[in-house]
């Protein structure tokens, strides 16, 4: 078994599953995120990258949220599962 | 006695303008809040056995703590801040079943305040359709407040009339709030002192909240966190005292706490799935399509295509039986009024009738541009097309929303401006609207055509092979492009000074759109135009006919009518003489409108127009293409003496501004006057109707009058560089 590795929900490649973790940073929009169900311990998945590579796509308590990467390099995530997500 | 009143609140997307129009059916009025560019909207609603209710849609929001203004709407609503508003007797929260969770941590927060809350749960159907249960029943028994389903089919509007009719009719809606979360490890003196201020701010404004400190002071917190606080309208004093020192920790910890809580709520509520949800399927593998990493901007161009072809080639068929028959009402009109009254059969015909066509000829464009956009939005791919443009919009600054106003302003910018209404931010929407009519509308086409035809079409080819006519064409096109989008720059960082927009972009499952429901949102777009832009264009267009009908120059009719009167007796009946009247006529009406007011003004600007090229005639054509930019075409017919019948095409029309001198032989009209048109049309304001569109969709003059301001001058100033320059360079 691998060791949890840690990395931002930004640089995680498309179809990866992780847990999120506290928002290093504080901000109106990471505010609202929060908001949105994107809190410590939630289970997301990374969708996709827009076309022109910002923002991403996460799946976040059965709804699609898209938000830029600037934003995302705010959260923490232990990761799960890679490339196994759609499979 | 009054009807009671309900607020319907609930997140973005969640069905909620559907229910209220399930509720309300056409009793639904559209306004705007008082000075801000935020929808309002209201309807009545019979419940039956004498019980009505005044249901009051507030703007969708994710959380009562705001982030634009639109959402500071709906939590002012709830929050009873509203001015005129009537305190709520009930507050109906709207909660989408197909994303349970997030809807509910807005009921969460309601449920921490004394509210009359009652939960509505809508898209119970897609989820039945998924082989899956909705307990309504269960979550209503731990949430504490009536929780009624109300699928957009089957009759859920009627149970949710029968449960609201049941609770007004038992007696008042308990108005009992749960417990705010405890924070462990967090300080509540500072919480509470925070909630102290916003419960004295709320009892100056008639409500009572004492005793629910705590849930005011996470709230203050949350609104600290999210910038949200100063848009409540509430006393400097209160949002200072309300600051919450440590906000940030609280904010945190309140936002997993009710997590937490959602969490407890929403456990089997819905049924277990057998795998993947079929609808869930769907919307996965659409978007693997048109969210793709090619054919997504492909498919996206091709949308954005045929929304284009439709607003430019659909409407135009629509536009020409609109102006036929204006043309027949005002001959009618026309032969109706008495000979003896020229006066009033002018103002009827060139004042009122005119001016009505000049409003309902741009219901077409606007009701196309709405079809489609309410389309494009109640499926669910509009929020898709923001998703793939935000990269290229955030680089000049504008949301992603902001591109099809931009790119319908190709066609018109009446419709574009009103399609703004779907960007969030209020700067943002401003800052679109402004520079949206910059884009060269299709009422330019007949100028460009007209100058590039008159000045042009003569000069050699570039290279010999590139006509000088369609470079022009192309480079105007490119100039107003720029223009928008530098504006836009410029304007971001200056009089509307803002950030770009974060992106907190939710793509909604794909949805079939309703048809009842695309109609009324077009319908509604279409009244809202025609009774509140309407109004102004039509004052605006018997204003200018006033301009160019008076001062009446008695001597000009009666030499006319000699003139007239010599021909009919000189000349056979036939071809001949039918050309004789019509060239009488139209010498009248060159001298009529040369001593009108418009005419006097034209001459009286000369002196300022010169340095840019231009003659009293063309100031004139700039007058009268206030109305809309083509009728400076029309306008340069009428003091050419050619009729007021010229269009762009006419070759009389070419050759008589071809021939035309200063008084010192020159020309007048050369490349250099042409191209210094061509840019003062580009960048002015020259059209009533965008105005009255803008004054519209900001709630006041103080925009339009703004724009006119700015992109007049910049329009002087462009046309004087243009032709000083170019007089420096040595041309002419």
């Amino acid at each position: 078994m691998r060791a949890p590795t840690l990395r931002t929900l930004e640089t995680l490649p498309a179809r990866t599953r992780a847990i999120v973790g506290a928002p290093a940073i504080s901000s109106p929009v990471i505010a609202r995120l929060l908001e949105l169900g994107l809190t410590p311990g939630t289970p997301v998945e990374v969708v996709r990258r827009a076309p022109f590579g910002d923002p991403i796509e996460i799946l976040l308590r059965g709804t699609r949220l898209c938000l830029r990467r600037a934003d995302a390099a705010a959260f923490g995530v232990v990761e799960v599962d890679e490339g196994g997500a759609l499979s | 006695m009054s009807a009671p009143v309900a607020l319907l609140v609930g997140n973005p997307n969640s069905g909620k303008t559907s229910l209220f129009n399930g509720l309300t059916g056409l009793s639904a009025k559209v306004g705007n809040y008082p000075g801000i560019t935020v929808e309002h909207r209201e309807g009545r609603c019979d419940l039956g056995g004498g019980h009505r209710l005044t249901l009051l849609d507030l703007p969708g929001t994710y959380s009562l703590a705001p982030r634009s203004d639109d959402e500071a709407v709906a939590v002012r609503g709830v929050l009873g801040l509203l001015p005129d508003a009537p305190p709520a007797d009930l507050i109906l929260c709207v909660v989408d079943a197909t994303a349970l969770e997030r809807n509910l941590y807005l009921v969460a927060q309601l449920r921490e305040l004394p509210l009359p809350l009652v939960v509505c749960v809508t898209m119970t159907d897609t989820i039945e359709k998924d082989g899956r249960a909705f307990d309504a029943a269960l979550l209503e028994k731990r949430l504490g407040v009536p929780v009624v389903a109300t699928p957009a089919v089957r009759g859920g509007v009627v149970a949710l009339r029968e449960r609201l009719r049941a609770l007004l009719a038992d007696a008042k809606p308990r108005r009992h709030a749960l417990n705010p979360p405890a924070l462990p490890g967090l300080d509540d003196a500072t919480v509470d002192g925070a909630g102290r201020a916003v419960a004295a701010a709320l009892e100056r404004a008639g409500r009572s909240w004492k005793g629910h400190e705590r849930a005011l002071g996470l709230l203050a917190a949350s609104m600290c966190a999210s910038g949200g606080i100063d848009k409540l309208g509430l006393p400097p004093d209160v949002a200072e005292r309300a600051g919450v020192a440590d906000a940030w920790r609280v904010v945190r910890a309140v936002t997993e706490a009710r997590y937490q809580r959602v969490a407890g709520w929403a456990v089997d509520v819905i049924g277990a799935a057998a795998g993947e949800p079929r609808s869930a399927r769907f919307t996965r593998r659409l978007d693997a399509i048109a969210l793709h990493a090619v054919l997504g901007p492909v498919i996206l161009v091709g949308v954005f295509l045929v929304l284009f072809q439709a607003l430019f080639s659909w409407s135009t068929p629509m536009m020409d039986g609109i102006d036929l028959v204006m043309g027949w009402l005002g001959a009618h009109a026309s032969a109706l009024m008495p000979e003896s009254l020229p006066l009033l059969r002018s103002l009827v015909v060139n004042g009122v009738v005119a001016g009505v066509g000049n409003v309902v000829v741009f219901v077409p464009q606007i009701a196309v541009l709405f079809l489609f956009l309410t389309i494009l939005e109640d499926s669910g791919y509009l929020a898709r097309a923001a998703f793939i443009l935000d990269r290229l919009m955030a680089g000049i600054g504008l949301h992603g929303r902001a591109f099809v106003p931009l790119l319908s302003g190709f066609a018109c910018a009446v419709p574009a401006i009103m399609a703004t209404r779907t960007i969030e931010s209020t700067k943002d929407r401003i800052v679109t609207i402004l520079v949206t009519p910059f884009i060269s509308c299709s009422a330019r086409l007949p100028v460009y055509a007209l100058m590039i035809a008159t000045v042009f079409s003569t000069q050699p080819p570039i290279f010999g092979v590139i006509a000088p006519g369609a470079l022009v064409m192309v480079g105007m096109y490119g100039l107003s492009v720029a223009a928008a989008l530098v504006g836009a720059a410029v304007l971001k960082r200056t009089v509307l000074k803002s950030p770009t927009p974060p992106l907190l972009l939710e793509l909604p499952p794909y949805r079939m759109p309703h048809a009842g429901q695309v109609l009324r949102a077009v319908l509604a777009r279409v009244r809202i135009f025609l009774t509140e832009a309407g109004t102004i264009i039509l004052a605006i267009t018997v204003v200018l006919w006033a301009l160019f009908t008076f001062p009446r120059d008695q001597d000009i009719a009666q030499t006319a009518e000699a003139a007239r009167r010599a021909v009919e007796v000189t000349t056979a009946p036939g071809d001949a003489r039918d050309a004789e009247l019509a060239s009488v006529d139209a010498r009248a009406a060159r001298l009529q409108v040369e001593q009108s007011i418009a005419g006097r003004l034209g001459h009286a600007l000369e002196p300022a127009l010169q340095p840019l090229g231009f003659d009293w005639k063309l100031g004139v054509g700039i007058i009268a293409s206030f109305a809309a930019r083509e009728v400076l075409v029309s306008t340069l017919g009428l003091v050419y003496g050619l009729g007021d019948a010229s269009d762009e095409n006419s070759p009389s029309l070419r050759e008589a501004m071809r021939a035309d001198r200063h008084q010192d032989g020159r020309p007048v009209y050369t490349p250099l006057t042409g191209l210094s048109l061509l840019v003062f049309f580009v960048f002015a304001m020259q059209c009533m109707s965008t105005l009255a569109a803008v004054k519209r969709e900001t709630g006041g003059w103080r925009w339009p009058a703004f724009q006119l301001g700015a992109m007049s001058a910049l329009a002087y100033l462009a046309s004087l560089l243009v032709f000083q320059v170019g007089k420096l360079l040595g041309f002419s």
